[in-house]
């Protein structure tokens, strides 16, 4: 425990360092909250929860570097050459991300309520739910991709469009009935999808929790699959190339 | 090579054997490193030193054999086997985006120092290694040298039972280098048994009591420095002479002069005095450039 906090300083005070992904990735869905929020179908209940589904799935880049910089650093051999076991690098290097997703998506629906109208009829604990879920699901997804990398250049290629790809096919960028059929089917196989739905819920009803449990279970079940994926994948003395060479 | 006679190695390897597929890179090799001892891993590139090292540090998983560390088996022990170790390789490990002491303090603490102790193992490893100038900068702004220097701090920080080196003098100019070989007989005097693995001759030379002689994975000869020298390192001189290499077994120029014919038909004359570079050609029949390359004696690239 002690050295996975030790690790979660460090990579705390890593990113802090550079700040400047994390500000892009809650200052940009703000830019195109100005002039998405009022002409989408739905109005801000449809806009500020799509994006936040949608930008909170580039979170899954932000990861990834994470462990590739290491390659790259030479620093991944010095942690395997430590006392600290696999686990502890990989949840030392992950639990404060997971922090400053679940802060840029929660920033940017209190952003979307406060400046662009959306509404909020559920509870904060009901939102919390979802995009805890949801974050989680994305460090998954993220521990996959990097698990199947190679390269940072495959990561930054498969994490950016995949990111695109599942929020676009999820409903994050326009509303699932201005899209064509064909993307309405196969919508529900992307996190972002679920995510909408539950947060959907949670801005315009006030309704029980019980109302988010098949949201709140799908996006843990994608959390559940691609972490199991992960730990069947996943070799901690594969070499990475964090750049091409 | 043996332990001491009552002393527990605090690194033994026996019948270490690694291979990535069909080259052999580590065959069988046995050797400890007791409480103070400083010994030299020495060989040409290629000959298995880094292989070695990593298989040591956990890096890599050996093929065979065993690797003890403090009484405990490396593989099993995993963690708490590794907690004894330090490693400082070639390439410099620390995180750019922090300064000096950010390295060493992150360092110190995932070894399990805390509070006073680890205020204490960094205060004194920026003393030792002379860094004072270097604090406050991040470690992205030290040059080559300096990172390198850097870098044998954090590992020195974690007041480590076993350190390994391997070739981590490489990037350091002279000075530099000094101040690392003293960082390593202090660390040797209070207890730490060191590897030092280079190929460089002269610095093993200088620093090791004992030396690990190794090529093609093999090892070739071990056992005190100075015994080798004294049993191998008798020292030679090479005369080139109508473009062919001509050796005495005696480190005596004049004698080796008065024994040639025609003198003004010499070339180029090499005197090599009793060292393990004398040492290392009596075994091998080559030498190690200064890029680490393993050479015949004659000069000439060797067969295969």
């Amino acid at each position: 425990m002690r050295r996975t906090l030790t690790i979660a300083r460090l990579e705390t005070r890593l990113t802090l360092v550079d700040p400047i992904p994390f500000i892009l990735l809650i200052g940009i869905p703000i830019v195109f909250l100005a002039f998405m929020s009022k002409g989408v179908v739905g109005g801000p209940a449809q806009s500020v929860p799509g994006l936040v589904a949608m930008f909170g799935m580039f979170g899954i880049p932000v990861i990834g570097l994470a462990f590739f910089r290491d390659h790259g650093w030479n620093t991944w051999d010095r942690l395997r050459a430590s006392p600290a076991r696999p686990a502890e690098v990989l949840a030392g290097k992950v639990l404060p991300l997971l922090a400053l997703l679940f802060a840029q998506q929660a920033v940017l629906l209190l952003v979307g309520h406060e400046l662009f109208s959306m509404p909020w009829r559920g509870s904060v604990a009901q939102a919390a739910l979802l995009i805890g879920v949801l974050v989680l699901a994305e460090a998954a997804l993220a521990m996959l991709i990097v698990s199947v990398c190679r390269s940072v250049d495959q990561l930054t290629a498969l994490a950016y469009l995949g990111a695109l790809l599942l929020g676009g096919f999820g409903g994050g960028l326009a509303p699932l009935s201005r899209l064509p059929d064909w993307v309405n089917d196969v919508a529900p196989a992307s996190p972002v999808y679920w995510a909408l739905r539950g947060l959907r819920v949670v801005v315009r009803h006030d309704v029980p929790t019980s109302h988010l449990f098949v949201a709140v279970g799908v996006l843990g079940a994608f959390a559940a699959g691609a972490g199991l994926l992960t730990a069947w994948r996943f070799r901690f003395d594969e070499p990475k190339r964090y750049f091409a060479d | 090579m043996p332990a001491a006679a009552g002393t527990a190695p605090s690194l033994r390897l026996a019948e270490l054997r690694k291979s990535f597929g069909s080259a052999v890179v580590v065959d069988g090799l046995t050797f400890s490193v007791t409480p103070g001892q400083i010994v030299g891993l020495l060989g040409p590139n290629g000959a298995g030193k880094t292989t070695t090292i990593s298989c040591i540090a956990g890096l890599l998983r050996p093929d065979g054999g065993t690797i003890e560390i403090c009484g405990a088996d490396a593989m099993r022990a995993g963690p708490a086997a590794r907690a004894k170790l330090a490693l400082v390789s070639q390439r410099s490990a620390l995180y750019p985006r922090l300064d000096v002491e950010g390295n060493l303090r992150f360092y110190a603490e995932l070894s399990g120092a805390r509070r006073a102790e680890l205020r204490r193992a960094v205060g004194e490893t920026i003393e030792q290694l002379r860094l004072g100038p270097l604090l406050g900068r991040w470690v992205a702004q030290l040059s080559t040298g300096q990172r390198q220097l850097a870098h044998v701090a954090s590992a020195m920080v974690t007041r480590p039972a076993v350190l390994l080196l391997d070739e981590a003098t490489a990037h350091l100019d002279v000075a530099a280098r000094r101040v690392v070989h003293e960082v390593v007989r202090a660390a040797s005097a209070g207890g730490c048994a060191v590897v030092y693995s280079s190929h460089h001759l002269d610095e093993v030379e200088e620093l090791c009591s004992h030396v690990v002689i190794i090529s093609q994975g093999k090892t070739i000869a071990a056992g005190e420095v100075e015994a080798l020298v004294e049993e191998f390192g008798g020292g030679r001189v090479e005369l080139v002479i109508d473009g062919r290499t001509v050796v005495h077994d005696s480190p005596d120029l004049r004698a080796a002069l008065l024994a040639v014919d025609a003198v003004e038909r010499i070339e180029a004359t090499r005197v090599v005095r009793p060292s393990l570079e004398a040492v290392f050609m009596a075994l091998t029949g080559e030498r190690i450039d200064d890029e680490g390359f393993a050479r015949s004696a004659a000069g000439s690239e060797p067969p295969g």
